[in-house]
């Protein structure tokens, strides 16, 4: 998957556009990044991605950029 | 081995309506969308979770003798911290004082943990005839204004007898914790640890919930990932415990968290839907009570037959998870 594919797949989790995310913004400027948002982003993540997140590493997350972080080994830019 | 399940819901219903009234911006559809609930029970001012396993028990000895000879209590809702509850319930149900009482402290996987308990009692020889009685309130640990756990729990208790009978029968027990997850769904005082609720410190979380030291946290993001984590090794465990497939399973019934995540891992596991049970629209999550809920309403609709094959597998709080195999 490539990062731009990332994004527009996340963008639709979220329910917000691509271009609203990109890398240094904020998560908790985000309206959909409750609780729910969070475990639909978990779920995105091992159903879409294939990957297995430590525990607490979605808490870590501050940016989107975070989450790219995150999700890197999947992506190629 | 489980010889009949009985079960008890509180008459009081908590409707979507009724919590969509409280929390700006849900309506009563986005609380279903979000959680496959639209109604869960709790219990009244003066009721205990002793309370709900007694209604059970009475109910299941209306149809079997009124004996045992060991007492299982599966609850975080103690009557007191002592004595043991099951003490209580034994002079309650008139059981003889010949039973063996006992409490155990678990939630979500508390039933199968139970289930592990009795059919090593009866196996050893130490009891014939065990009562496994599930019961809890978690509304009374719930902070009104927060959306995320009084949408979701409701209160019940079950009373499932196990004897020394063939069928059915359990096996391929696999069971585990991990205590690394212990804060992510908590209520820190109250107990020895913290003895004195701490009145006024609680916050507001960044999705408008409540929460405080008094009551009960939930980190639904995390514990989500730790059943994303947990759950197909347990399922696959005991599968290999118990030398089948998963699909020679006819049913798979796991503890009814939230509708989200079953569908989710539904779809992991690859279980078709109608081999995959879903049963917490008018309930809830009932804590250690969903699985005995879920399986008494599959034995009376008759979707549960005679030789099928059930996987169950109970996980959360704690971290605990278990999982056995139900031969019926």
């Amino acid at each position: 998957m490539t990062k731009s594919e990332f994004i527009e797949k996340l963008a639709v989790e979220l329910g917000v556009t691509c271009d609203q995310l990109g890398d240094p913004v904020l998560l908790s400027s985000l309206a959909a990044w409750d609780s729910m948002g969070r475990i639909a982003v978990l779920a995105f993540f091992d159903s879409e991605m294939g990957v297995e997140l430590e525990p607490g590493a979605l808490t870590k997350c501050r940016t989107v950029g975070d989450l790219v972080g995150l999700a890197s080994s999947r992506i190629t830019e | 081995m489980i010889h009949d399940i009985a079960t008890y819901l509180p008459p009081t219903v908590v409707s979507n309506d009724r919590l969509a009234a409280l929390y700006p911006g849900w309506s009563a559809d986005k609380i279903f969308e979000k959680t496959g609930i639209r109604e869960r029970r709790v219990v009244a001012p003066d009721e205990c979770a002793s309370d709900l396993a007694f209604r059970a028990a009475e109910s299941l000895f209306e149809r079997t003798d009124r004996s045992a000879d060991f007492l299982l209590f599966c609850t975080q809702s103690p009557d007191y911290l002592l004595p043991t509850t099951a003490c209580v319930l034994q002079h309650r149900l008139r059981l003889p004082i010949s039973c063996a009482a006992l409490d155990f402290n678990l939630g979500c996987s508390g039933y199968v943990y139970g289930l592990a308990l009795a059919d090593s009692l009866i196996r050893s020889g130490a009891a014939r005839r065990v009562l496994l009685l599930t019961g809890d309130t978690y509304s009374r640990l719930i902070h009104p204004q927060d959306k995320s756990t009084r949408t979701i729990f409701g209160d019940a208790g079950t009373a499932t007898l196990l004897t020394t009978e063939a069928r059915p029968r359990l096996n391929g027990f696999v069971l585990g914790t991990d205590g690394a997850g212990a804060q992510q769904l908590m209520v820190q005082t109250g107990g020895a640890r913290n003895p004195e609720k701490v009145p006024g410190v609680g916050s507001v979380d960044d999705s408008g919930n409540y929460i405080d030291s008094n009551s009960l946290y939930m980190n639904g993001p995390e514990i989500f990932n730790f059943t994303l984590q947990t759950v197909p090794k347990l399922v696959q465990s005991v599968c290999n415990r118990a030398a089948v497939q998963l699909r020679d399973i006819d049913l798979v019934l796991f503890h009814q968290a939230n509708a989200f995540m079953l569908e989710h891992l539904r779809r992991k596991l690859q279980v078709p839907a109608n081999r995959f049970v879903v049963d917490l629209e008018f309930c809830g999550n009932t804590v250690s009570s969903t699985i005995p809920l879920a399986l008494e309403r599959l034995v009376r609709s008759g979707r549960l037959q005679p030789k099928m094959k059930v996987l169950l597998a109970g996980f959360g709080v704690g971290y605990s998870w278990g999982g056995c195999i139900l031969d019926w």
